[in-house]
């Protein structure tokens, strides 16, 4: 509870910061309104249905997106943890690949495929995928070896250990990439939106900061940023289930 | 056999690259299309345009550099103190957070309209970027103690000072490390993709450029010269941290076979 207080502390100085900034007018209120006017501009945002069919744009492109890059990447360094061919001949090119800003390909991609929703979804997974290929792919190679070679004693096949072996202890580092890629993946769609305009946050924001609509602007800053926060927690609560043992483990250790 | 696939020189990597160059090379030549440039005519351009890609590799990578500069000087200091005043972290701590699942691409209407399009817009909204990874991983870096540490540093009577620079330093510099590392690479993409919307100069302006000529070729080398240069400057930053924290490595190797 005190820890909670301490939290709201924080955030309260900074609004009591802006507000300060921005009553007394050292900065121009038309580059930092007030508090009051962003909040009317989220009020105004909230009800009207136009900002809701942009919001679910971007949040359908976001974790769709998302979810079939960790399937699509996961799957594929399962297969490469049974094959050492596969995964180091795959090293090099993802390393290519994940260094590559996603929303660089735009240019190429809006020839090949236009303004569809196909160009939307191309970007987010290429983007999303890396972080979560990478860290699953090192995760499942370097598994503890008194593991893998106790269920070798027990006569399991080399899938059988890469599913109940590797696969759950490799768990709590490939949340950590897919935690990566969540962050990529808001990232990645409020990029492509900024480029192709149309419809989504990115291109509401865009739009509003060259209309010089300076509330709407940080209202639209906010929204984006809680979608951020949302999908931190949401990672988080889809760990804890599949890879909090190891944070269990960890405490006890601790306490012993 | 084995030692071709696990050896030092990654051979399958690349046999792997070359093979997806071939096809790509055979399959644009039986497509012939528009829409698909030819691996030769991409390594052309490259050469042929030499110039004006190495000017526009070194915008970026000085816009890059810039930008990673002003958020390490500035995040680090602030980060550490941060981490040692535990009341000023508490406090200040879930700002950070709160503004950090922001990305930092919102950030560049609001840098366009405060700075103009020129190299001010593109350096906030980079600085934006790498601030996060380096200021929170300094935080955490300093705030962790092994007590056992601290507690041999009072045995031996250690001043404040010397405990600082011998103990807590060393201990902290690979987390350290791991937030100037993602800080860097942060701050290459985000020059790019900055340059990519507020096109003036650098190699995100020269894709956009292309983009707009219609010229597939040189959208394609833009996109793979990007791309070689982020694999450059990566290498660069992990082969720096290896040398730079030897002696950590081979004390967790050490630790790893106990």
């Amino acid at each position: 509870m005190f820890m909670l207080a301490r939290r709201v502390v924080g955030l309260l100085i900074f609004l009591v910061i802006w507000e300060i900034v921005t009553a007394t007018g050292i900065v121009s209120p038309d580059y930092m309104p007030r508090l009051a006017d962003i909040g009317a501009a989220i009020w105004a945002f909230v009800t009207s249905g136009d900002f809701w069919r942009n919001f679910f744009a971007t949040v359908q492109r976001m974790l769709l997106g998302l979810s079939v890059a960790i399937v699509l990447a996961i799957s594929v360094a399962v297969v490469a943890a049974r094959f050492a061919l596969l995964r180091r001949a795959l090293e090099p090119i993802t390393d290519v690949l994940r260094s590559l800003p996603p929303p660089a390909l735009v240019p190429l991609l809006i020839f090949v495929l236009g303004i569809t929703p196909a160009l939307f979804y191309f970007v987010i997974i290429f983007g999303c995928m890396w972080a979560t290929y990478i860290s699953a792919s090192n995760a499942l190679s370097t598994v503890e070896p008194v593991q893998v070679n106790t269920a070798r004693i027990y006569g399991l096949s080399e899938w059988q250990i890469l599913w109940q072996i590797r696969l759950p202890a490799a768990m709590p580092e490939i949340f950590t990439g897919i935690r990566l890629s969540a962050s990529v993946s808001l990232l990645a769609t409020t990029a492509t939106e900024m480029l192709l305009g149309g419809d989504g946050l990115g291109a509401m924001i865009y739009n509003a900061g060259f209309s010089l609509l300076w509330d709407q602007m940080y209202a639209l800053m906010f929204i984006i940023g809680l979608l951020g926060i949302f999908m931190n927690l949401a990672v988080a609560a889809a760990r804890w289930p599949l890879a909090g043992w190891q944070t269990r483990y960890a405490s006890m250790g601790a306490t012993a | 056999m084995d030692k071709l696939i696990n050896g030092r020189i990654n051979w399958p990597g690349i046999i792997f690259i070359l093979l997806i160059i071939m096809v790509w090379e055979i399959w644009a030549q039986i497509a012939d299309s528009f829409y698909f440039p030819k691996a030769s005519a991409v390594a052309m351009t490259m050469v042929e345009d030499w110039a004006n890609l190495w000017a526009a590799t070194l915008d970026t990578l000085r816009r890059a550099a810039i930008g990673f500069v002003i958020a390490l000087v500035t995040m680090l200091p602030l980060g550490i103190v941060l981490g040692r005043i535990r009341m000023l972290g508490e406090i200040v701590e879930p700002v950070l957070e709160f503004f950090r699942p922001l990305p930092p691409i919102a950030v560049v209407p609001l840098a366009i309209m405060l700075l103009g399009i020129g190299d001010a817009a593109k350096l906030v909204v980079v600085v934006w970027g790498a601030s996060f990874p380096i200021v929170i991983n300094t935080i955490d870096a300093v705030k962790v103690q092994d007590p056992m540490q601290a507690r041999l540093a009072r045995s031996l009577r250690l001043t404040t000072w010397e405990r600082m620079t011998l103990i807590d330093l060393p201990a902290a510099l690979p987390r350290i490390f791991a937030g100037i590392k993602l800080g860097i690479t942060v701050a290459l993409l985000l020059t790019v993709v900055s340059e990519i919307i507020v096109s003036t100069n650098g190699l995100g302006d020269y894709l956009r450029v292309a983009q707009s000529d219609f010229s597939m070729t040189r959208v394609m080398t833009a996109i793979i010269v990007i791309a070689i240069l982020s694999v450059i400057v990566n290498g660069a930053t992990n082969w720096a941290n290896k040398r730079l924290l030897d002696w950590h490595y081979r004390r967790s190797a050490l630790a790893g076979r106990q």
